[in-house]
């Protein structure tokens, strides 16, 4: 192209077929992802079999003992004759209750605390020691206080409350005061900043902290499950099986406790992309 | 020369802790009167804005409008902040909504009137996008759309094209200017920019840096829209950049 004529029109004309300069990827990002993962996975059972061939331990998880473990378990159950299908229920069932207690109170007084700082404040000598408590500690108390299902949910609500409090609580003083002084130059009350810029404000740092929440209540169900009496759960099969020194059964519980765990968080994130459009990154 | 009796007085001065922001400021702003506050960055221009909003206290003095002291829950204010204020959840069109919600004007008379400033602004095509999907220039006309939608007793510009190319900001101050003929607004123009105060004020009030003082008050008596090449247009400017506190600060080089 001359460049008389671009001076004269001031119109830069591209003759060119587009597609020339975008070019359409061959594979999808995704596609690979996932074709990489898959590689991990195969690299990870190498290094496992490399172990199981090396180790002089006849008690070594191996390969194929973990498989014909979760077979006979999905099929035929386990000693008492419960399928895997069963203990992944029940864990699911006492991890969202725990769960869900943990949520609403976390965002309740994360909220409350957070708006009225003086509360966090002046309680901070029993929230903050309380907070680096393990639950594994709380289970003797657990044993004495309470019974049936409410262990459960008590040593899971202490394993899931805090991450989801304090992501709640932090989020609020950073609220821009911008945003709630434009509602506020129009005559906008109290409770109009908290519903139309605090809480839209702070939703991305509750469902962050939910989901940390959620991976922290499953981390817990193998110490509820410890105390909670049944025979039925995933954590229960663990300790039963350990028992036994059925190191390919054990496996097969901890396989199942990562893959739903993997799942709830992989939700989560699905359901914060969907919620939260407008923090994708596009811009003109 | 400004006639009638004043819509709203200023008399305050502001400190932080123990850091004097505003010396003691005091003047009226008139009916349909377009105030422009000029002065260097980093003055307390801001501060400024927010007093006369209601939005802070002033340490000493009040800020009344219509004779009493003013508050954002009884007086129609609208305010276009200096930085950022779109919500980045709510696209351009329920960004602009927000205004009317506070105020309770909801249904076809909300729609029509975010429709007409969204047009005014040139946003009508970029009614349902979100913050992040816009450029810098257009987010701040939103703020300045959400702020033309409420018919009220003051207009607060802070700033509101220093993020602005100069292409825009010359179309966006026609547009000011228009509106404000049109709708009949009170209007508090803060900028660092001389040119822009000249060209689109009234009155004019020269602070210094801080401790802000008013240091000139300037009745720009042209008619409107002001030829920026006019011999007193220029004349005008250079006496402004003479005075000098102002020069000091361009020497200063805080920019």
């Amino acid at each position: 192209m001359a460049n008389t004529e671009l001076a004269e029109t001031g119109v830069v004309q591209f003759n060119g077929n587009p597609e020339q300069i975008i070019k359409p990827r061959r594979i999808p990002r995704r596609l690979k992802i996932y074709g990489y993962n898959l590689i991990t996975l195969g690299i990870f059972f190498l290094v496992w079999y490399g172990i199981q061939s090396s180790t002089t331990s006849s008690y070594f998880p191996t390969i194929g003992g973990v498989e014909r473990a979760a077979i006979g378990l999905v099929t035929k159950g386990d000693i008492q004759g419960f399928s895997l299908v069963q203990h992944a229920w029940a864990s699911s069932v006492r991890v969202f209750a725990g769960f869900g207690l943990a949520l609403v109170m976390g965002v309740t007084l994360g909220l409350l605390m957070g708006l009225y700082p003086f509360i966090y404040e002046n309680s901070k000598v029993i929230i903050e020691p309380i907070r680096f408590i393990p639950p594994i500690a709380w289970i003797p108390m657990s044993m004495i206080l309470l019974r049936g299902f409410a262990r459960y949910v008590f040593i899971i609500w202490v394993g899931a409350f805090f991450p989801i409090f304090i992501s709640v609580l932090m989020s609020i003083p950073r609220v821009e005061t911008i945003l709630k002084d434009s509602v506020k130059v129009y005559g906008g009350s109290r409770w109009d900043i908290l519903k139309r810029i605090v809480i839209p404000s702070v939703t991305p740092e509750i469902l962050a902290g939910a989901r940390i929440g959620l991976g922290d209540s499953w981390m817990c169900i193998v110490a509820a499950e410890m105390i909670g009496g049944e025979p039925i759960g995933a954590g229960r099969l663990i300790l039963k099986y350990a028992d036994l020194l059925n190191m390919n059964a054990v496996v097969v519980g901890m396989i199942l406790i990562g893959i739903i765990g993997f799942a709830c968080n992989e939700v989560v994130l699905q359901i914060e992309k969907r919620l939260f459009r407008w923090r994708s990154q596009i811009t003109l | 020369m400004p006639v009638g009796k004043p819509r709203i007085e200023i008399d305050v001065a502001h400190s932080y802790d123990s850091i004097v922001v505003l010396d003691h400021i005091k003047f009226d702003v008139y009916e349909n009167e377009f105030l422009c506050i000029l002065g260097p960055s980093g003055c307390g221009k801001t501060t400024m804005a927010n007093l006369i909003a209601g939005l802070l206290k002033p340490s000493v003095g009040t800020v009344k409008l219509n004779g009493e002291i003013v508050n954002p829950q009884k007086h129609n204010i609208s305010y276009v902040f200096q930085a950022r204020s779109c919500l980045p959840w709510r696209t351009v069109k329920d960004n602009v909504k927000i205004a009317l919600e506070i105020k309770g004007i909801s249904g076809p008379v909300a729609e029509e009137k975010i429709a007409n400033v969204l047009q005014i602004v040139g946003l009508q095509d970029f009614a349902d996008y979100y913050p992040n999907q816009i450029s810098g220039g257009m987010k701040q006309r939103v703020a300045i759309a959400r702020a033309f939608c409420v018919e009220g007793d003051l207009l607060i510009l802070d700033e509101p094209f220093g993020s602005l190319d100069a292409q825009t900001r010359y179309v966006m101050q026609m547009e000011v200017l228009k509106i404000c003929e049109k709708m009949k607004r009170t209007v508090i123009f803060i900028t660092n920019n001389i040119e822009e105060s000249v060209f689109l004020a009234d009155r004019l009030i020269v602070l210094s840096s801080v401790p802000a003082r008013m240091i000139k008050e300037i009745n720009v008596n042209f008619s409107k829209p002001r030829n920026v090449t006019h011999p007193d247009f220029l004349q005008l400017r250079t006496s402004i950049s003479n005075l000098s506190e102002i020069a000091q600060d361009a020497v200063g080089g805080s920019r």
